[in-house]
């Protein structure tokens, strides 16, 4: 199918192979760089997160040891150092805000947004919940305390002066309870443990409370009972703080508590973006890779088979090319201009391998050559065809005029053959009439012997009675013997008589005999004539039939005889014209001869491949001389001869 | 017929000569073949006539015929002699004999197809009936009389018909008369 389109659309058409192999190289290596482009942005963008989510993560490590420190030492500049870092924490964060798009991530972010909020509110309740213990403790308890000490030593020495032992022994033992419970409350503020919390307030409420009720009673002094009271007070009043201390430290070791939850909650959501991330990126970075290897191979395997291609085409193209021409464009055209100027004598290389123009070449130049030697035999034949022609013409032209006197004496014998005919006509008329009247005759004839035939008959029959009668006389004659016989010697004169008779008799009877026989005879020939008289009815009626039929064919020959006489004058007008004609002939004749010398000049333009060019040479001018029709019928021999040598010679050459 | 004339006269003086054998003898044709009676025999010639014929007579008896007044049996000699019916043609006569044989002479009539003429026959050409053996009964032949050269049968009329056949055609003449 390829072969059989135009070159042009087959060069077209191989290019336009190499240049779509052209575009699928350029368009997968632009999709592969593409897909590899996308890629490392998407891996660039998730490692900026994860470096975001560890900074995130880092500082808020850092937040929790600085609340840490603060909690241990409780100083003022461990907050400043927190909230710095805790805003350049808030900072980071808003930023992830901003930068993470993936929504699960971002989920994770805003987690850790919120519960920053909720790890800075802790952060300052703690704050302020210590403030309020320490200041509680300093200025209250520590001011309470150092009160009921020196009051309660005051009483001891008063009693002691007083030698109220037993007063001095309880108050000794309410001074134990009071330092035992300001020891407790101290591990309290330590420790924060409950137990020591509870101690302190068991000491207060229950041992201290009896000791001075104990003391109470033993105290009869008035001043140290107004003393008693004021230290009991300030007992209730240490008890109210001891409680409000604890609410303080409770409300801090909530405070603590949920920073210690916030601070897992956060490292872990961190953890999870950068978990998350490190999953995209191990899944992102195999696969980009291997979308850039896959591309390589592609670029390299289509651009490979793409070189391929091309070559097969540039070869195929060319052989495709070539094929139809078989040779150099060159060459063709040095042949073509060759045969143009009417050399057929062209040297072909490679005749047999030789294809497409090249042998189509080949090809038109033998049957050019075949062809033309044909055209120049056929011309010397014309030639010499002419000048018989000629000839011809002029025997044609003698033999009309010779025709034209002939035609003169047939025409005056169809004139006499037309009076024969005529005569022929009315004999043939008369004769109708006599065979009509021969037929009616004969038919007479034929009823004359039908009715002999009835009358011989007739006679058989009367001659049959007579043979009768003579055979009764037979019959009386032998009895009238009988009787003389019986008679004896008396009888014998009749005797003799009877034999007489008898003897008449007989021969009446064979007479009789022989005329019925001569009688028959006449019947049989009678009918024999009777019917030839009847067969001879119908042959005189066909025979009078023909006649008129002889008649008419007569008097159709005579119309026709006409028509010959009009013909014969036509006829005498052609043979005049053919006369004319045959000369005109004899004119055209020349001319042929002349227009086939000119053919054989024309002819005479190609050089053929043989030898018969030099023979050739001389025959043209000899052509040439040639001028009238009788030269060249006298040359025509020579002529022949010539040319015969040049068609043996060209049957040599196949 | 001259000389046929002749012969016929020459006959003339030895008629009476019956006893030595010459005679005159009537020939007539009977299934073709020529026969001869003697003419003393014979009564009279008759033509056919109607004859009557009667049922239950044999094949032989071909009818009875009236002359003048006696009923006469007519006899088919062709029957007889060959075997063969004959047939009734114008020449067809009834040749009436008189035979001897049975209860006294009886007048029969003999039907034969054609009767000939009147022969006279010398002594000399006269023959024994020849012999043929046992087998074949030559009862009826007279003698063979040799005339112009032919052999003709001579018939023994009384020995033509046997004595019972002649009684039969006796019985069948007479019975229609007395009826």
């Amino acid at each position: 199918m390829f072969k059989n389109l135009k070159l042009s659309a087959q060069i077209g058409l191989g290019y336009a192979a190499v240049v779509v192999l052209l575009l699928i190289v350029s368009t997968t290596a632009y999709l592969g760089l593409t897909t590899s482009v996308d890629g490392f942005t998407q891996y660039r963008d998730s490692a900026r997160d994860a470096n975001q989510a560890g900074r995130v993560q880092a500082n808020m490590l850092m937040a929790q040891l600085l609340t840490k420190d603060y909690l241990v030492t409780q100083r003022e500049e461990d907050i400043q150092r927190f909230n710095d870092r805790f805003s350049a924490l808030r900072k980071l964060t808003d930023e992830s805000l901003e930068m993470i798009d993936e929504p699960e991530r971002l989920e994770k972010m805003q987690l850790v947004n919120s519960e920053l909020d909720n790890y800075e509110r802790a952060f300052e309740a703690a704050v302020s919940q210590i403030d309020r213990s320490s200041e509680i403790l300093n200025e209250e308890l520590a001011r309470i305390g150092t009160d009921m000490q020196v009051a309660m030593t005051d009483i001891i020495e008063a009693t002691n002066r007083a030698g109220n032992t037993g007063g001095t022994y309880l108050a000794g033992r309410a001074q134990e309870y009071l330092l035992l419970a300001r020891l407790y409350v101290m591990k309290y503020i330590d420790t924060g443990s409950e137990a020591d919390l509870a101690r302190a307030h068991d000491e207060i409420d229950n041992n201290l409370a009896d000791a001075v009720q104990q003391l109470n009673r033993a105290l009869n002094d008035s001043e140290l009972r107004a003393m008693l009271r004021t230290f009991t007070e300030n007992m209730e009043a240490y008890g109210r703080n001891l409680d409000e201390i604890s609410v303080a430290l409770h409300e801090r070791d909530t405070a603590v508590a949920e920073m210690t939850r916030i601070g897992p909650v956060i490292a872990d959501a961190t953890e999870d973006v950068k978990l998350s991330i490190i999953d995209e990126q191990n899944e992102l970075g195999p696969r980009v890779q291997a979308s850039n290897m896959t591309t390589m191979s592609v670029v390299f395997w289509v651009s490979l088979g793409s070189v391929i291609v091309a070559i097969f085409m540039s070869w195929f193209l060319v052989r495709i090319v070539k094929k139809p021409l078989g040779g150099e464009p060159r060459d063709m055209e040095r042949i073509a201009n060759r045969i143009a100027e009417g050399d057929l004598q062209v040297e072909f290389e490679n005749r047999e391998q030789a294809t497409g123009v090249y042998k189509a070449m080949i090809n038109m130049v033998e049957n050019l050559t075949s062809t033309i030697e044909q055209v120049r035999s056929g011309a010397d034949g014309l030639a010499s065809a002419s000048n018989e022609l000629n000839a011809s013409a002029q025997t044609i032209s003698q033999a009309a005029t010779e025709q034209a006197a002939s035609v003169e004496e047939t025409t005056s014998s169809v004139e006499q053959l037309h009076a024969s005919v005529q005569q022929n006509t009315e004999n043939a008329r008369v004769t109708d009439q006599m065979a009509t009247t021969a037929a009616s005759e004969a038919e007479k004839g034929g009823e004359a012997v039908k009715r002999t035939v009835a009358a011989m008959k007739e006679i058989a029959n009367k001659i049959g009675l007579i043979e009768d009668i003579a055979y009764k006389t037979n019959l009386l004659s032998l009895n009238a013997a009988i009787e003389a016989a019986r008679a004896g010697e008396h009888g014998k004169g009749f005797t003799v008589v009877a034999a007489e008779v008898r003897k008449l008799a007989e021969n009446s009877r064979v007479t009789a005999q022989e005329i019925n026989e001569l009688a028959t005879n006449s019947v049989s020939i009678a009918e024999e004539a009777g019917k030839l008289l009847e067969e001879m009815v119908p042959s005189i009626t066909k025979t009078a039939d023909l006649v008129q039929e002889i008649t008419a064919a007569s008097v159709e020959q005579a119309s026709g005889i006409d028509q010959i006489n009009g013909a014969m004058s036509q006829l005498d007008s052609v043979t005049q014209q053919n006369a004319s004609s045959s000369e005109e002939l004899a004119a055209t004749a020349e001319e042929l001869s002349s227009q086939a010398e000119a053919l054989q000049d024309a002819v005479a333009f190609f050089q053929l491949q043989s030898e018969s060019k030099k023979k050739r040479t001389k025959a043209v001018p000899a052509a040439k001389e040639r001028s009238g029709a009788y030269k060249a019928a006298e040359k025509k021999a020579s002529t022949r001869s010539d040319d015969d040598d040049y068609n043996d010679s060209d049957f040599k050459r196949y | 017929m001259a000389k046929e004339t002749d012969d016929t006269q020459s006959t003339v003086p030895d008629f009476g000569e019956q006893a030595s054998g010459s005679g005159q003898f009537l020939t007539f044709l009977s299934g073709k073949e020529l026969f001869a009676v003697d003419i003393l025999v014979v009564n009279e010639i008759i033509e056919v006539v109607d004859m009557t014929h009667v049922p239950k007579a044999p094949v032989l008896i071909r009818g009875v015929i009236n002359l003048r007044g006696g009923v006469v049996p007519v006899i088919d000699l062709g029957a007889k002699l060959t075997g063969n019916i004959s047939d009734l043609t114008p020449r067809s006569c009834v040749v009436l004999v008189t035979v001897y044989s049975g209860p006294g002479q009886q007048t029969l009539g003999l039907l034969v197809d054609e009767v000939r003429e009147i022969v006279d026959v010398q002594a000399s050409n006269i023959k024994p009936p020849p012999s043929l053996g046992d087998a074949v009964d030559t009862g009826f032949i007279k003698a063979m009389a040799q005339v112009n050269e032919h052999l003709i049968v001579l018939l023994d009329t009384d020995q033509v018909l046997s004595r019972h056949e002649v009684t039969q055609a006796g019985d069948i003449a007479q019975s229609p008369s007395k009826n």
